[in-house]
């Protein structure tokens, strides 16, 4: 690889600097090196200060030390990301998000004018008993926009649907009518929007934008919450585009009455137009969705598995996407066929997903309860066998499931020596090859210890 | 652990900070899978995002920091936030970061009690995806567990893939212990290190600490490192 500049300037600051110092401000630098100038964009202005107070002195003397004429190299440093000039234009016209105004030619993600997902799409959405009301009424909204049901607030947990439908409301009327001006934003989103305008003297810019809308969709109201400034002016554009019969959609994680700091005001007009629900999925339409997303992966799932999944991850689709994509994944790593049995072995660190710490007391009182013998006397001096088995199985579990040193193990075991942990260990591994009772013994107490 | 020998006046340098870590230098123990699937995702630009969960010295920052170094190899920009150094900065660290190609975010357990932090992390989760951009994740409590009051994230947290980390074994320990001692110019013989993984908290990230500790004590009271020098070091 060619070496320019700047190359040689990171050699040397990576010998400098600490590995964490360097991966958290040089490495997100995007650089543009052209006739002998080199420009720096951090990806924000906390990086882009921090780096101008301890690092852009000694970058810019690395940097006239690596010209070939020691001369010196003209550095600046922005604010920015590939392709700044694309996303200034976007921010400078319009106030929308920039959440999704991702620059990069390489992986185009979405149409760039509304920030909607083109994966979310009615087609796409799974129905079942728990969100047909709601996929019922985005559609109306969807073939009716600004009529009936105006706004419309779908309420739920999370990771049940409810920027999918979002999304999906927005597709369809854009193909209803795609003269029309449809956004797609985060809550919080609009706050930095805000903010932002106040700060650049833009507000009516933002307030003219907004208020142009045929449809706005705004995601997780409840992160308005205490934000004064930001509900009283949402409250203002949620004015002008109800009168303008303009079609409002919102969501939230509870009912807008629920919702602790939002303005009373704002409470009442949420409740206007209709408000709908989202509950958890049942059982079968998890099945589906787990069969719907296997076939966006190009997998195809036998019953047995899409059940299992199904019946085992239940709070939410978020979850059960997260089981599926390990499930996929573990395929394409082994080259097996996923059988229920693969299922269950790639699944199994999210089943058993607790990490309650293993501590000696609770080894202990498993092991007694298990052997039916009291913790005196896994920790007294008695040497009869149907106590000291026990006492070698929990010193040795102890030894394999926590990080305790020896001393520490034969301390609490009734203050033995280390090396009769050690003893124990050793014991208790030939034992467990030579007989299956003390193994399975073995296995049980552990399972239930770490399960 | 109680220190003999005093820290010396001169500020030590402190080898673990400037180590460069990288996936190679990783002994993977049963970590196979974990290891095929972080590597894959960067060599083949695919984005993903995956919550690395497990205890105290079993290699998770080591992960991280390889992973953004090979990130970069691959000409991604990329970043690595460990919380608990900046969780008491102001949360404008995370603005613009969901256009990087990969986040690395360690720690997260740090900010189990700051809402406005789980809050921005979950806007920032929301960018990512939004972006087709990476995001990866470590702490030492599982996703379930961990006491993340924002439903919001907690949810996000198992979206992509959730990987535990698994411990060294006692055998991988002291092949791992002998390295780092290599690394820092000393030989630890066959009696001390065996001694070092019997005798203290045996989980890596504190091991190692002993190891550096052993380092700097062995050269300032000019002594060889014996059992009995350890012993006296650590006791």
């Amino acid at each position: 690889m060619e070496t320019t500049p700047w190359k040689h300037c990171l050699e040397q600051l990576e010998g400098e600097l600490s590995t964490q110092q360097f991966d958290t401000w040089i490495r997100p630098l995007h650089v543009i090196e052209k006739n002998g100038s080199v420009r720096l964009l951090a990806p924000n202005r906390f990086v882009q200060d921090w780096i101008s107070e301890r690092y852009l002195s000694r970058i810019q003397e690395l940097l006239s030390n690596s010209h070939p004429n020691k001369e010196k190299v003209l550095v600046s440093l922005d604010v920015g990301s590939r392709e700044p000039k694309t996303e200034n234009k976007v921010r400078a016209q319009e106030f929308k998000s920039t959440i999704s105004n991702k620059t990069s030619t390489d992986r185009p993600v979405k149409n760039s004018s509304n920030n909607l997902n083109s994966s979310f799409t009615f087609k796409a959405f799974v129905e079942g008993n728990s969100n047909q009301l709601a996929r019922a009424a985005s559609i109306q909204v969807s073939e009716n926009p600004g009529g009936a049901y105006n706004p419309l607030f779908i309420c739920g947990g999370v990771g049940l649907g409810k920027t999918h439908l979002m999304h999906a409301i927005g597709w369809q009327a854009m193909e209803k009518d795609p003269s029309s001006k449809i956004a797609y934003l985060h809550s919080e989103r609009f706050v930095a929007d805000m903010v932002s305008a106040l700060q650049h003297n833009k507000i009516n810019q933002f307030k003219r934008y907004y208020r142009s809308l045929n449809v706005l969709l705004i995601d997780d109201i409840q992160f308005f919450a205490k934000k004064e400034r930001s509900q009283e002016e949402f409250f203002h554009t949620f004015n002008a585009l109800l009168e303008g019969q303009h079609q409002i959609v919102l969501t939230c994680d509870r009912y807008p009455k629920e919702v602790s700091g939002l303005e009373d005001r704002l409470k009442s007009r949420f409740g206007w137009g209709l408000t709908v629900a989202i509950e958890p999925p049942e059982l079968e339409t998890r099945v589906a969705i787990v069969r719907k997303k296997a076939l966006q992966s190009n997998t195809s799932l036998a019953d047995d598995v899409s059940f299992f999944i199904a019946e085992r991850f239940r709070s939410n689709i978020r979850e059960l996407e997260g089981a599926l994509n390990r499930v996929i994944a573990n395929a394409n790593l082994t080259g097996e066929p996923i059988t229920l049995d693969f299922t269950k072995r790639a699944l199994r660190d999210l089943l058993k997903i607790q990490d309650k710490q293993v501590t000696i007391e609770n080894i202990q009182k498993v092991t007694a309860e298990y052997y039916k013998i009291r913790v005196a006397d896994l920790l007294s001096k008695k040497r009869n066998r149907s106590i000291t088995r026990p006492r070698q199985i929990a010193m040795s579990i102890t030894k394999d499931l926590t990080n305790h040193s020896l001393p520490e193990i034969g301390d609490a075991f009734g203050g033995r020596d280390h090396t009769t942990v050690i003893h124990a260990h050793r014991k208790i591994k030939e034992l467990r090859e030579t007989e299956s009772r003390v193994d399975e013994d073995y296995i049980n107490l552990s399972n239930t210890l770490t399960n | 652990m109680k220190l003999k020998y005093p820290s010396l006046t001169q500020i030590p340098f402190k080898f673990d900070n400037f180590k460069k870590r990288d996936f190679d230098s990783f002994f993977q123990g049963e970590n196979k899978d974990l290891l095929y699937f972080l590597n894959t995702m960067i060599k083949t630009k695919s984005n993903n995002s995956i919550y690395i969960w497990g205890p105290q010295g079993t290699g998770k920052t080591h992960l991280l920091q390889a992973a953004c170094k090979k990130a970069n190899e691959m000409d991604w920009h990329v970043t690595y936030i460990p919380l608990e150094q900046y969780r008491d900065f102001s949360i404008d660290i995370l603005d613009g970061l969901g256009k990087l190609d990969l986040v690395c975010i360690d720690d997260l357990e740090f900010i189990i009690d700051n809402i406005e932090w789980q809050q921005r992390v979950t806007l920032l989760f929301n960018e990512i995806r939004d972006n087709k951009n990476s995001i990866i994740i470590s702490s030492k409590i599982s996703p379930n567990n961990i006491k993340i009051d924002l439903d919001d994230l907690k949810s996000r947290l198992v979206w992509g893939h959730v990987f535990k980390i698994k411990a060294a074994d006692d055998e991988l320990k002291i092949k791992i212990l002998k390295k780092e001692a290599n690394e820092r110019s000393f030989n630890l013989n066959d009696d001390v290190v065996e001694f070092l993984i019997r005798r203290s908290n045996r989980d890596l990230t504190s091991l190692i600490e002993i190891l550096d500790e052993i380092d700097r004590s062995s050269l300032a009271a000019k002594r060889k490192i014996t059992v009995p020098f350890v012993k006296e070091l650590i006791s």
